[in-house]
């Protein structure tokens, strides 16, 4: 199985688990919710504008977008370039 | 996907703490150990989320990844592409597959499958042929159409391609539907 390939899949599926519940059930405001998606990640792929501002003050543009965040969180985009990838790993939880 | 290495890896990080510092220091060899394909000459770079950081990687527009992989653009009908022994026409009711689907076709057939975000008609009545390599193709528009609830129907494929779905245990997977008349076909029911 090929790794970009692979991440795709897997960014678009965690992007689009709120499709699975109607939309008037989708009060998810937050980074995982149907509106994120639509409002933050497509936006990002189809305008170059908007994308350099979400890297560069992520923080606002969420807030813009109506994307709520719990207290002390902070949100970082990345970019993967022609000679980086990044995988994010979720946070250590243990045994 | 019922099977997904890349999934499972990263949830093991989550809680096998040695598991989740090696994948750091090498992550590349942790990956190809877990059977997933890392690309030449990539730096593979791991971030870790925590409750204070989340890090959100955004899609690009790679060669090798659909660019619109949410837009619901259906090409106009009357559109062709000739990919030499592969010919595809867009129709009204979807895509008109004619020849063969080899190595050497299915990187075309990729690119324009990767066109669409809703249920899509392929033809394969004249569908002479078709390797592993296409049916590559089909497994990954068809994984992805169904993250969003669509998917792939497969009109009219003949007994040999069908075996080929069915040889390889992903004939399941897929929606094979026929005109009305074959229904009563032996090898046209499951």
């Amino acid at each position: 199985m090929k790794l970009l390939s692979a991440l795709d899949s897997l960014l678009h599926q965690s992007y689009s688990q709120s499709r699975k519940f109607p939309v008037a059930a989708d009060v998810d405001g937050g980074i995982t919710g149907r509106r994120f998606y639509e409002s933050v990640i497509l936006r990002a792929v189809e305008s170059p504008e908007f994308r350099a501002r979400l890297l560069k003050e992520p923080g606002a543009v969420l807030s813009e977008a109506g994307i709520l965040l719990p207290e002390g969180v902070k949100v970082t985009f990345v970019e993967n370039a022609h000679d980086v990838i990044h995988i994010v790993i979720p946070p250590y939880v243990g045994e | 996907m019922k099977n997904n290495p890349l999934r499972d890896l990263l949830t093991r990080t989550a809680t096998d703490r040695a598991f989740r510092e090696e994948f750091i220091r090498d992550p590349a060899a942790v990956l190809r150990r877990a059977g997933i394909q890392v690309p030449e000459g990539k730096t593979i770079k791991v971030l870790e989320n925590s409750d204070e950081q989340i890090y959100l990687v955004l899609p690009t527009n790679a060669d090798d990844q659909p660019a619109n992989w949410d837009r619901q653009e259906r090409p106009a009908p009357g559109e062709k592409k000739d990919a030499g022994k592969l010919l595809m026409e867009w129709t009204e009711e979807g895509l008109v597959l004619k020849g063969r689907i080899d190595s050497e076709t299915a990187r075309a057939l990729r690119e324009q499958l990767d066109r669409v975000s809703g249920n899509l008609t392929l033809d394969f009545t004249d569908v002479a042929y078709m390797s592993s390599s296409g049916l590559s193709v089909l497994l990954a528009t068809q994984n992805r159409l169904k993250t969003v609830g669509k998917e792939l129907l497969l009109y009219n494929a003949a007994p040999p391609i069908r075996n080929v779905f069915a040889l390889m245990n992903v004939d399941t997977l897929f929606q094979f539907v026929y005109p009305v008349d074959m229904e009563f076909l032996p090898w046209a029911v499951t």
